[in-house]
């Protein structure tokens, strides 16, 4: 099988940043992306592999759960931290699924016109449905990963309340939770620029579209927001006339200009508990505020010709909105927040809090039960928001004399114990004070990896129901997922020397703990392979500690044919990796610590952790 | 006439030594690789070439050939091969640098033991070919 040269090798994708890279860099890795949607083509270690959230799917199948969430990552939008291609699937008692698209509403402007718009993926990363007119809730149906059937239904930006699909229950719930998500990521990213097609969704009176097509920040709530302040705005002052229609008004703009007015318009509602027309939180509120009339009253001030920056507009913006506050609104919640404030030493606004928690519902009369959700949520937010947000250089880690990011990964091991993921934690600590880890680059490169698996987590766990903690996290730590850790593992060669081997040391250890799980494992191969199917064409699933070692060192059948211990790879053509694999593992002295014994014999007695060890070795010395 | 004698069969364990890093086939591997150590004990024993060993040893570029046979010369003077060894802890090729640290390490096994261990492995292929000790 030749190498797929498309695939750029892992190093360059470690060390992609969208935020610090050239725009048509990424387009080029996501045009390369696309042209392997065929995972076959793909070696499983090359952790873009596993940008499949095949979690899933596999519990999805296989612990029949009624309903998940995936998350297609094969979409470019993964890059941008906004949830675009969230899926709804529903197992039917037939044995079908039903899977719904929740959101589609693209952040960036760069995008718009570009070809990308909201698809649907199936789980070999195959499109199924693409639409860049408009976007939509559709409803499919599959079987067997194709498409029996195709329901289009209302605009995702105002979804219909009589949709069976968003009834209540638990599908309501996802619902909600997405809403949420949104909204906290189209806040704490600070791109708000909204596509024009997600405008004409709005459904009352006045200019329709106005507030969703500017992107106000607050995710779909604009779609509704957008008729209502429609509406009202009719009989605000107009200092422009273009004004009372932001469409047209902002064609006479650079994008950057309304990029920048929008980012700074939303945190000074935030910094001054201004409740303006269509925030999420004001649905039934006495509303004054329109965003037409403070757009009218912006572009009626200087504030156009002397700002430019988000910074200047956040300057203008204030002198204007200020006194527009007068008396300041009273926000729903306000008393239970500033009780979690006191009793929590945070300084959260009622409007962080709404965002936060995508809408108060009933909570605000019961403060234990506030507190507990609120501090849920801010735990969340804490691991992926604050600290793992940036994305430093190698220059930040140099210059990093205070330990300021040693200091975040103590942080977030604490964090990921509360969070209930010891394992991870135990072993990035044990990473982190081993006498191997030293240089700049083990910092970083350790950062990275942490921030990398927070974001994988949350982007699960924040939808877990809590009585299926332990089921989702088998589905977390599937194959594929671990695979992540793995690849890192084989692949990375930023690591000074000492601390790659002490991390191959410890990665083993975790694994072997985390096999010793033997309700995860399976008593035959055959069995493992009837749940987690064939392993490919042109490869085949490799054991990391080797089959032969159930029967030569008596290890129990099912730490070996275990998720943790059976990865796909290369196999079934001269030069393989699987092949060159078992043949180190044959090769007499080739290893000088065996004594000249082949690694299959000399292995033979020895710890499980330390199998795993050399397996990982034997991997990284031959990987591809 | 053994200095001659004694290069010739060096470059007879290069050779095989070279076949059997690069062969990842077990069979071909393992045959270069018993080729290579019945050459090495000819020349330790036949032609009493344990000094010359050493010190080409020493000189060897070939980081994983030299390693391996810093290793057969553990049994015949454990100071002067861990030398060797120690020189191969900062090698540019990571798994000599990595089988290098173990050794010195100890982390497997102690220097003795493995001392122990490459003493019973070379006996073996000695009196399966037959090599006698001049």
């Amino acid at each position: 099988m030749e190498p797929n040269t498309d695939v750029p090798n892992a190093k360059s994708l470690f060390e992609f940043n969208p935020q610090n890279s050239d725009l048509s860099d990424f387009e080029l890795i996501f045009q390369n992306r696309k042209s392997m949607v065929d995972q076959n083509s793909i070696s499983v270690m090359n952790p873009l592999w596993h940008n499949i959230d095949m979690s899933s799917a596999v519990y999805t199948e296989y612990f029949g759960t009624p309903a998940v969430l995936a998350n297609a990552y094969q979409s470019p939008f993964e890059y941008t931290l906004d949830m675009r291609n969230q899926i709804l699937i529903k197992q039917l008692s037939s044995g079908e699924y039903e899977v719904t698209t929740l959101l589609y509403v693209p952040d960036s402007l760069y995008y718009v016109g570009k070809g990308f718009g909201p698809k649907l993926f199936n789980f070999t990363g195959q499109v199924l449905e693409y639409s860049d007119e408009e976007e939509v809730v559709a409803t499919y149906t599959f079987y067997k990963g194709e498409v029996t059937g195709t329901e289009t239904g209302t605009s995702a930006l105002e979804p219909d309340p009589d949709c069976p699909n968003f009834g209540d229950g638990f599908l309501k719930d996802v619902k909600d939770w997405i809403e949420g998500i949104f909204r906290r990521r189209r806040r704490g990213g600070g791109s708000s620029g909204g596509s024009g097609s997600a405008g004409g969704s709005g459904d009352g009176g006045g200019s329709p579209g106005s507030v969703s097509g500017m992107g106000w920040g607050y995710g779909h709530h604009g779609g509704s927001g957008g008729g209502s302040e429609g509406g009202s705005s009719g009989g605000g002052p107009s200092n422009s006339p273009s004004c009372e229609d932001p469409a047209a008004f902002w064609a006479g703009y650079d994008v950057m200009v309304k990029r920048n007015y929008e980012d700074a318009l939303s945190l000074v509602l935030t910094n001054f508990n201004i409740a303006a027309c269509s925030d999420p939180y004001s649905t039934n509120e006495p509303c004054e505020i329109t965003y037409t009339n403070i757009l009218c009253q912006v572009s009626g001030s200087d504030c156009f010709e002397s700002a430019s920056s988000t910074n200047d507009f956040l300057a203008c913006l204030t002198d204007i909105l200020a006194p527009m506050n007068e008396p300041p609104v009273e926000l729903p919640c306000q008393i239970a927040v500033e009780m979690f404030n006191i009793t929590y030493g945070t300084n959260l606004s009622p409007f962080e809090v709404s965002v936060m928690l995508g809408g108060f519902g009933n909570l605000c009369g019961d403060q234990e039960a506030f507190n507990e959700r609120v501090g849920e949520v801010l735990l969340l937010a804490l691991l992926s928001e604050n600290h793992f947000c940036e994305s430093p250089s190698l220059a930040d880690f140099q210059n990093d004399n205070d330990g300021t990011y040693l200091g975040l990964l103590r942080e977030a091991i604490r964090n990921l114990r509360i969070a209930g993921v010891d394992w991870y934690a135990d072993m990035v600590e044990e990473l982190i004070e081993c006498n191997e880890f030293q240089t700049v680059g083990d910092l970083r490169d350790t950062w990275y990896m942490v921030k990398d698996f927070i974001s994988e987590y949350n982007n699960s766990v924040t939808c877990q129901r809590e009585q299926e903690q332990t089921e989702w996290m088998m589905a977390i730590f599937s194959p594929s997922n671990v695979g992540q850790i793995l690849g890192f593992a084989v692949f990375n060669t930023n690591f000074s020397l000492a601390y790659s081997a002490r991390f191959r040391v410890i990665f083993a250890t975790t694994a072997a703990r985390r096999c010793a799980d033997l309700s995860r494992g399976y008593n035959t191969f055959n069995q493992f392979k009837s749940v987690y199917g064939n392993a490919g064409s042109n490869k085949a699933w490799h054991h990391i500690v080797e089959q032969g070692q159930i029967s030569r060192s008596g290890f129990d059948p099912r730490k070996i044919h275990h998720p943790e211990n059976l990865i796909q790879i290369e196999s079934g053509f001269s030069g393989s990796w699987h092949g060159r694999i078992n043949g180190a593992y044959a090769q007499n002295g080739r290893y000088i610590e065996c004594g000249g014994q082949s690694l299959r014999d000399w292995l033979v007695g020895k710890p499980f952790e330390v199998h795993y060890e050399w397996g990982l070795k034997v991997m990284r010395e031959l990987r591809p | 006439m053994n200095e001659q004698i004694r290069s010739r069969i060096y470059e007879r364990i290069k050779f095989y030594g070279a076949i059997h890093h690069e062969a990842d086939v077990s069979k071909i591997a393992n045959l270069a690789y018993e080729e290579m150590i019945v050459s090495f004990l000819e020349c330790v024993y036949k032609f009493d070439g344990m000094d010359f060993l050493f010190e080409k040893t020493r000189l060897e570029n070939d980081e994983k050939l030299k390693s391996k046979l810093a290793m057969f010369l553990l049994p015949f003077d454990e100071a002067r091969s861990k030398t060797i060894i120690q020189s191969l802890m900062n090698a540019i090729d990571e798994t000599t640098r990595d089988s290098a640290r173990n050794v010195i390490s100890e982390k497997y096994s102690t220097l003795s033991e493995l001392k122990e261990n490459y003493k019973g492995f070379l006996e073996k292929v000695r009196l399966k070919h037959k090599i006698g000790i001049t």
